[in-house]
């Protein structure tokens, strides 16, 4: 390789970087700003935005509000997109492309298709709109990620584990337990935090699928068709360092587990 | 109760179009260390795991002492297995391992406790009770795979090439240790395995398998000095293979035709003019300067002198074939390759082979 | 020395530990025996309830999005059977109002990854072969940190940059470049550079791991045989590379269709997206769901064809590179 294209390839990288960070520190930067003004220059700073963000019931309600979902929603994948992993695991049986077809399905579906799908689906099973049709949206949609992480860590198990413990004397179901169980707690633990963020991020199914309570991406969507505010600067600011910090860890977790 | 841990009458047992067991019939006493042995994909593998429960027969029945278990899970068979990765539990220690079979059982706290130092004290393994797997040797690991399948005192035991992992060294070493726990703690061992030395050195019976079916099944004296087929004399121990037409049979004793020589040996039975096979060991081909007073004699040139370390290995074209001997190697130094030698055996040490 | 035989105490079953307590209790066992005993069972008791929760939620809300596109009203009114109809398909193809957002919708889908790609190649390959292995993930890492904040935080990040008063126009006039500020936003390179910066993540991870998977020895052994650094990438790195802008082409694709939020805070009414047409007949009340559930299959199966064609043309072009 040439010095010039390697020269390219570094600037590529760094440019890269700069599209990506630039506008999230210019949120960052405006969050502290201390005017109403929001745009350049800034002349003197403040973290009066922070105080007002969280004083600010709004918000602090449409957090609470979307971490309830994220969490239950996860409880919900966690336990479905595992169970799909251990079936799929099975090396075939009549109609595994099928199911592993229909796992991947929420997946490859465009946002606003499968917001809609919903939509349509909750009136069918008479489900108003709401917290509850919002959950099982996310539910839907994160059991893909889960059961491909899962998978993964599955599929490098030697099957011996299992039959060792059958061996002993536990049933298929303790074995799952004691063995299987602990095998995958690494990927179980990143896919659970991969899902959580997925679904405190997502905005277009909790838009389509919710009442009047808003989560906190369709409150700020809200807030944002209506003109800026340096809260909400602030309040970004906030969840992007916890959200960022969340899935570095998950992130790294994982990586950890595939090489090792 | 009978005294059979183990009877598999009639076991059939196919993975699509390939048969691995076909009609497999077996008795094994208790207390026995029993070795299937055989060329991967033999069946010998497909039959342990019928007995652990991991497989099920397309026909034929399975009993544990006296029990039909052939519809049983492998969480209500009184069978152990040692698998061939060993299978520990990774995120238990050493104590948690030996314990995990111990609990399902339904023990008391205390007689687990009990149980544990016990076995472990007995596989030396007391130091390491509460280490981790990947924090002991492989030699290590495999002792204490062993303790766990022990523990829960199973009527049988299964290795499933237990020592495959290990280095050379170390496997001999273990080999003997192995043979001595089988017969401290009286348990059947049903240990599976294609290294024939390993089945010599520790068994108290040979199982030869081929081909989903039994080649021969005795001590492992009968099975080197006796083999009934030409399988078993190819694949226990190194041997020379002459190809011939039977001549007469009688007593015992009969003759075969090579290369327009009558070779008389060991036969069980046959029609004159027939193919066979005879298999002559190595060490039991007497190599000399003169023509020597054996019952066989042929004569050749010497090709190889190979040193063997104990031994030297001979290796002698005849007008037939390529002959092997070997002799102890202090009196054999003087043969230069190239030069004419004489190879004589006695009858009783070939053994004649229906094809 | 003899190890004794155990045939477990009569026991005190408060004596067990948990699991032995579960294994041995009697109501457990029968459930075990009943349910768990045979190779049969336990199938069916791994198999049955996922089964029936991919169909029913991964399947069943697209099957009934399809049944109720075929309709001619949806939610029914009170007393009237809804009626089989495929109005709402050819009111597609009648009315250029839809149909010039679904056009530009996958015009701009369509570029959009392929601009993705090129841009973000780069810097995978840059990642993969020319940092060092230890400091790799390092990298990685950092680009990840906008990733994790979410759609609608890094569109408005992406507003901060674009407005009037937004950096990129700031600093065009501080150079000089400009004196009045170049209305970005309400435009589609407002919305593509919105969407590149939402999507251009999916295409950097698959493209980064078929990289990094491919040995630095290939290259030095075409270096060997006289390849020089262009023939190198087009003959060796591009075709070893073709799972990874596979898969990530696919992925920013079926993204960028699907992505809602962009064009309404980014958009203006000359760059209405298919999305927001289907949105828009589950704004009003009821009667318009059909043709929304029509329009969104016709979008959906549009999307997964031209991913599929996609996907068969990378195969047959990794065959051909292989003879």
């Amino acid at each position: 390789m040439t010095r010039h294209t390697r020269l390219f390839m570094s600037m590529a990288y760094w440019g890269f970087a700069i599209y990506l960070f630039l506008p999230i520190t210019i949120m960052i930067a405006m969050s502290f700003k201390d005017s109403k003004f929001i745009g350049f220059p800034i002349r003197s700073w403040t973290t009066d935005w922070y105080g007002q963000a969280i004083a600010n019931g709004e918000f602090v309600s449409a957090t609470g509000y979307s971490l309830l979902v994220a969490v239950v929603s996860t409880a919900i994948s966690m336990v479905m997109g595992t169970w799909l992993a251990v079936l799929l695991a099975r090396k075939s049986f009549w109609g595994r492309g099928v199911v592993f077809a229909l796992t991947m399905l929420p997946a490859v579906v465009p946002g606003i298709i499968s917001a809609i799908s919903f939509r349509i689906y909750i009136r069918l099973i008479e489900l108003d709109p709401g917290m509850v049709a919002i959950i099982f949206g996310h539910a839907v949609h994160n059991v893909p990620f889960v059961a491909l992480v899962v998978g993964a860590r599955l599929g490098t198990m030697p099957r011996s584990h299992t039959e060792a413990a059958q061996d002993l004397g536990a049933d298929p179901l303790i074995a799952f337990l004691r063995v299987t169980v602990p095998y995958l707690k690494p990927a179980m633990v990143g896919g659970a935090v991969f899902s959580l963020l997925l679904s405190f991020d997502d905005f277009v199914r909790s838009f389509f699928l919710g009442s009047y309570e808003p989560t906190l991406p369709v409150l700020l969507f809200s807030k944002l068709r209506s003109g800026m505010s340096p809260e909400i600067n602030a309040i970004s600011t906030l969840v992007l360092i916890v959200t960022a910090i969340l899935g570095l860890w998950a992130e790294r977790s994982m990586r950890r587990m595939n090489k090792g | 109760m009978t005294d059979d841990v183990v009877h598999i009458d009639r076991v059939t047992k196919k993975f699509g179009k390939i048969t691995a067991l076909d009609e497999m019939n077996i008795k094994i006493k208790r207390g026995e260390f029993v070795t299937f042995l055989g060329p991967s994909g033999c069946g010998k593998s497909t039959t342990l795991r019928i007995l652990g429960g991991f497989e099920r027969p397309d026909s034929g029945t399975v009993y544990l002492s006296g029990q039909d278990v052939t519809r049983l899970p492998p969480n209500r068979r009184k069978v152990n297995m040692v698998f061939q990765d060993y299978a520990l539990f990774p995120h238990m220690t050493v104590r948690q391992n030996v314990a995990f079979g111990l609990e399902l059982k339904g023990m008391g706290r205390s007689a687990i406790d009990a149980r544990i130092t016990e076995i472990l004290s007995f596989l030396e393994l007391m130091p390491l009770i509460d280490r981790f797997p990947d924090q002991i040797s492989g030699g290590q690991r495999q002792r204490a795979a062993l303790a766990r399948a022990l523990a829960p005192d199973p009527d049988l035991l299964l290795l499933d090439e237990p020592l495959g992992a290990l280095d050379a060294r170390l496997r001999a070493q273990v080999q003997i240790e192995l043979k001595s726990i089988q017969r401290s703690t009286g348990k059947t061992f049903f240990f599976v395995t294609h290294d024939q030395d390993e089945a010599l050195t520790m068994s108290d019976r040979i199982v030869v398998m081929n081909g989903g079916k039994i080649e021969q099944d005795g001590t492992p004296e009968d099975l080197y000095l006796r083999p009934k087929t030409r399988f078993v004399a190819e694949f226990i121990g190194e041997t020379n293979m002459l190809e011939g037409q039977l001549g007469t049979v009688s007593n015992g004793t009969g003759a075969m035709e090579w290369q327009g020589q009558t070779l008389t040996g060991i036969a069980q039975k046959g029609t004159p003019g027939q193919p066979v096979h005879a298999s002559i060991r190595l060490e039991r081909v007497q190599i000399s300067p003169e023509k020597p007073s054996h019952d066989n004699v042929v004569s050749g040139r010497l090709v190889n002198s190979l040193f063997k370390g104990n031994r030297r290995m001979f290796e002698v074209k005849t007008p037939g074939a390529t002959l092997l001997a070997t002799a102890p190697e202090n009196d054999s130094t003087a043969y230069l390759p190239g030069s004419e030698v004489w190879l004589g055996w006695n009858r009783d040490d070939m053994i004649i082979l229906a094809d | 020395m003899s190890l004794s035989d155990t045939t477990p105490p009569p026991g005190d079953r408060n004596d067990m530990p948990f699991w032995g307590r579960v294994a041995t209790s009697p109501s457990y066992r029968r459930f075990s025996d009943a349910m768990l005993s045979s190779p049969g069972r336990q199938f069916a008791m791994l198999a049955v309830i996922p089964i029936l929760w991919v169909l029913l939620t991964h399947l069943g809300p697209l099957l009934q999005m399809f049944r109720v596109s075929l309709l001619d009203a949806y939610p029914p009114t009170r007393d009237i059977a809804p009626q089989f109809t495929t109005e709402h398909y050819g009111l597609f193809f009648k009315d250029q109002l839809f149909f010039a957002p679904f056009m530009r919708t996958l015009v701009f889908s369509l570029s959009l990854t392929l601009i993705t790609l090129v841009v973000v190649y780069p810097v995978a390959y840059f990642l993969a072969r020319h940092v060092k292995r230890n400091n790799q993930l390092l990298f990685l890492m950092l680009l990840l940190i906008p990733f994790w904040a979410g759609e609608i935080i890094r569109s408005y990040a992406m507003m901060l940059m674009l407005g009037n008063n937004g950096a990129i126009n700031l600093a065009l006039r501080a150079v000089g470049l400009i004196d009045r500020p170049i209305p970005f936003m309400y435009t589609n390179f407002a919305v593509s550079f919105a969407i590149i910066y939402l999507t251009a993540l999916y295409m950097l991870l698959p493209l980064y791991s078929a990289l990094e998977k491919i040995p630095q020895s290939f290259s030095e052994a075409a270096a060997d045989l006289g390849a020089g650094p262009l023939k190198r990438f087009w003959r060796v790195t591009l075709p070893l590379s073709l799972d990874g802008v596979a898969s990530g082409c696919t992925l920013v694709f079926l993204i960028s269709t699907g992505i809602y939020a962009v064009p309404v805070l980014f958009g203006g009414p000359s760059t209405t997206t298919f999305a927001e047409t289907i949105a828009g007949f589950f704004h009003v009340a009821g009667d318009r769901w059909p043709t929304g559930a029509a329009f969104s299959i016709i979008m959906l199966i549009t999307a997964l064809t031209i991913t599929m064609v996609f996907n068969r043309l990378i195969k047959m072009l990794q065959k051909e590179k292989h003879r």
